[in-house]
């Protein structure tokens, strides 16, 4: 489980979040909305312990920039970054070796396989189209099985197909119990997979509904983004957002 | 064209704007330009200069020569760097002349140029007091750089839109690219080939017939013309110069070259670059590395990081942290030696070679500083891998780092023990180079940690750059002062025995513990991105 108290970002005078606060239970798959600018990515970046903030974050219980949060969650960054001079299966023998995940060979081939990189294997990452250095970031991000998942604007720049397979990878680390947090902008891509959506606005949860909340006020995910971010909706604060 | 003045007077006017809302910047600026004058002014002028002059006028042939090659050759390769993504997005699309943009193209370039070779002003102490030149003799010798390569950079597009006609344009160009400094070295072997010594080519090279050389030669011919007083031959130099922009501006225009297209790839790439370095994160830019044998092979946990360099480091070089640095690395030491052996050839008591070694070690001290910013430590800071893994932070600080702190102990054992053998040096003083050039690796890693830890960030330049050399100094100081106290105490000016290396100790022995002592107070580094 991923819980989120609090959480309070400031660059110099500017509030990236502000006081955030919501949970994602275990198999679970939440979705971080909110239109450019909104602070996805800061909450992102703070959930997975790159940036420094106020408030706390924890992974299955442990604080998230301890060694054990870490070992339970995986991370895909926006902006996939690899190592230029490493050939793709060296990418994730080095997550295997610093992961310690043993007989990772296999898992590797899997991953590999489903993204379509299986004849890129000796590629180096430099020379990766940015859509395959996506892929390999989410094989990296995969390979040590995590169980809490932080997905920042995953699907920019893949192909159809590698949407379709990361979608159901969603769906399997669902079933798996594990807890998955995407950042998006692009509500389309996730309508099929989310639980809960939390609508980011001006640095604030906005608006946090569950899926079945949803179907039963016969809501769209995207009446209610619309309604937020086009100011027609809820107005920001405690008293509009459903707690956790 | 008024749609062109105005892009270039908004541009002007905001980056003024920005630099007087940065006032760190700001004060860096002024900071950086009074002590440029301070130097140019107060520096005391040595009518007789310690070296030869021709020293002056050959070396500044062989600068113009390997700059415009580089520059010829590299744009031959992708393209002119005039225009940025920004031009071609904007400006190329709209309904403004080819040419007017070309003109906007070429005088943005001749600023940025001039501003670029401005950070040369900084050897002018030192060039002033080696020949006895004035400080407007320095400075035109940047201006007459700065020209030159404006004029590289206008031929260079033309060459690059003929190469993209075929194969065999291409493969002409390049040959006659490199003809230009081909014909200068046979030139000066030619002259110098009766008694062939250093001092022989130097006064070849210095020789006036190479001022004909086009372009090259005239620019050399033009600026030294006009430090020599001699306004006619430098107007005849400026004018051949000029007359030769003109026509190749001229057919640049009139070959039908769609210019556009030839800068598109360099524009994207430069743009790509920047962004990079912008978002923090690394591009390869070179092409076709060689991937050779796969795989890691060793490490788990924190300790892959140090396997996963020593791969890369495979990448790079078949011997891992041993490669082309390492070569230039003795090459400058070897110039070192030679230059000093030059200067005293003269003289009564010329330079032993054990002062070569020493003198060669602080050079390449220095040089390392700058080096060390590039290192694979400071790589994977930019990678979000570090942060991530599930490690103790100081375990991963050390097994990041230790690739870059080997580099530098490889290469001065390497360099100095080859050094010594060939300047027949006494092997202790080697031994203390390559002892004090390894601690200083150390330290300048250390320094780098602490300096992420302190100013936030890596430091690489402006005001951040200048607070890091001075925290460094401070952190060294103790060891220096030691080692000058070990000097005079030992009288070991003499370099006899083992007393090079019994001085070099005190420095050697307080950068490493220095250096762990950063490592350890900073062991929490690596806990956020952020810090």
């Amino acid at each position: 489980m991923l819980e989120i108290q609090h959480l309070t970002k400031k660059y110099r005078k500017l509030l990236a979040n502000d006081d955030l606060s919501f949970r994602v239970q275990d198999g679970e798959v939440a979705v971080l909305a909110g239109p450019n600018g909104a602070g996805k990515s800061t909450a992102i970046k703070c959930i997975a312990g790159l940036l420094r903030f106020q408030g706390s974050v924890t992974v299955c219980g442990h604080p998230n920039k301890s060694v054990e949060a870490k070992r339970l969650f995986g991370y895909i960054p926006e902006i996939p970054a690899p190592m230029e001079s490493l050939t793709v299966r060296e990418h994730l023998e080095f997550i295997a070796r610093a992961y310690r995940v043993e007989d990772w060979q296999k898992k590797a081939d899997v991953l590999l396989e489903r993204l379509e990189l299986e004849d890129k294997q000796k590629k180096l990452g430099g020379e990766l189209s940015k859509g395959m250095q996506q892929k390999l970031s989410i094989c990296c991000a995969l390979l040590p099985e995590p169980k809490a998942v932080l997905l920042d604007e995953p699907l920019v720049g893949l192909d159809p197909h590698a949407i379709k397979e990361l979608r159901e990878m969603m769906e399997e680390l669902r079933a798996r119990g594990c807890s998955v947090l995407v950042s998006t902008h692009m509500l389309d891509t996730v309508r099929q997979v989310w639980d809960r959506a939390l609508i980011m606005m001006n640095g604030k949860i906005a608006a946090e509904r569950t899926r079945r909340e949803m179907e039963t006020g016969g809501e769209s995910l995207e009446q209610l983004f619309f309604s937020i971010t086009e100011g027609k909706g809820e107005e920001l604060g405690s008293d509009s957002v459903h707690s956790a | 064209m008024e749609a062109i003045l105005y892009i270039a007077r908004k541009q002007l006017k905001n980056s003024a704007v920005k630099l007087v809302r940065r006032p760190a910047r700001l004060i860096a600026v002024l900071a950086s330009a009074a002590l440029i004058v301070w130097m140019l002014l107060d520096m005391p002028s040595n009518s007789q200069g310690r070296l030869d002059p021709a020293i002056l006028q050959s070396g500044f042939l062989v600068w113009l020569l390997a700059l415009g090659t580089i520059t010829a050759l590299a744009s031959l390769e992708s393209g002119s760097s005039l225009f940025r993504l920004p031009d071609v997005n904007l400006l190329f699309v709209s309904p403004v002349s080819p040419k007017t943009i070309l003109a906007y193209g070429l005088v943005r370039q001749t600023g940025k140029t001039f501003a670029g070779f401005a950070f040369l002003l900084f050897y002018s102490g030192m060039l002033i007091d080696s020949f006895g030149i004035t400080a407007a003799d320095v400075v035109t010798l940047i201006l007459g750089t700065a020209l030159f390569l404006v004029v590289v950079q206008a031929l260079s597009l033309l060459l690059y839109c003929v190469a993209n006609r075929g194969p065999s344009q291409r493969a002409a160009i390049k040959a006659g690219i490199l003809a230009v400094p081909l014909l200068a070295a046979m030139y000066v072997l030619f002259q110098a080939r009766t008694g062939l010594s250093l001092t022989a080519v130097i006064k070849a090279a210095a020789s006036p017939v190479l001022d004909n050389l086009p372009v090259v030669g005239w620019a050399r011919g033009a600026v030294f013309a006009v430090m020599a007083g001699n306004l006619s031959a430098a107007a005849l130099y400026a004018a051949l110069t000029a007359i030769f922009l003109a026509l190749v501006i001229f057919f640049l225009l009139k070959i039908d070259a769609d210019y556009y297209e030839d800068v598109l790839s360099n524009a994207e790439k430069t743009f790509e670059l920047r962004r990079a370095a912008k978002e923090k994160r690394g591009i390869n830019v070179g092409r076709g590395k060689k991937v050779g044998s796969t795989g890691i092979g060793n490490g788990w946990g924190a300790s892959a990081f140090f396997y996963k360099h020593l791969c890369e480091a495979r990448r790079s070089s078949r011997f891992a942290l041993v490669g082309g640095s390492t070569l230039l690395l003795l090459l400058v030491n070897l110039g070192v030696a030679g230059i000093m052996a030059l200067i005293g050839s003269g003289k009564a008591d010329p330079a032993t070679a054990d002062a070569m070694l020493l003198s060669g070690c602080g050079l390449s001290v220095y040089i390392l500083f700058f080096q060390n910013a590039s290192g694979d430590w400071s790589r994977e800071l930019e990678k979000p891998y570090l942060y991530l893994v599930p490690e103790d932070p100081f375990r991963k600080l050390f097994w990041a780092g230790l690739s870059t702190v080997m580099k530098p102990a490889v290469d001065g054992f390497i360099v100095f023990a080859v050094l010594c053998a060939v300047l027949r040096a006494n092997p202790f003083s080697a031994l203390a180079c390559a002892l004090s050039y390894a601690a200083f690796g150390f330290l300048f890693t250390a320094g780098g940690v602490l300096g992420r830890r302190a100013l936030g960030s890596v430091p690489n330049r402006g005001v951040t750059m200048v607070l890091y050399m001075m925290l460094l100094l401070l952190v060294m100081s103790p060891g220096i002062a030691g080692t000058l106290i070990a000097v005079f105490a030992m009288k070991a000016a003499s370099f006899a025995g083992a007393a090079p290396l019994l001085a070099a100790l005190p420095l050697v022995a307080w950068n490493i513990a220095a250096s762990l002592c950063i490592f350890y107070g900073c062991r929490n580094l690596l806990s956020s991105w952020e810090n």
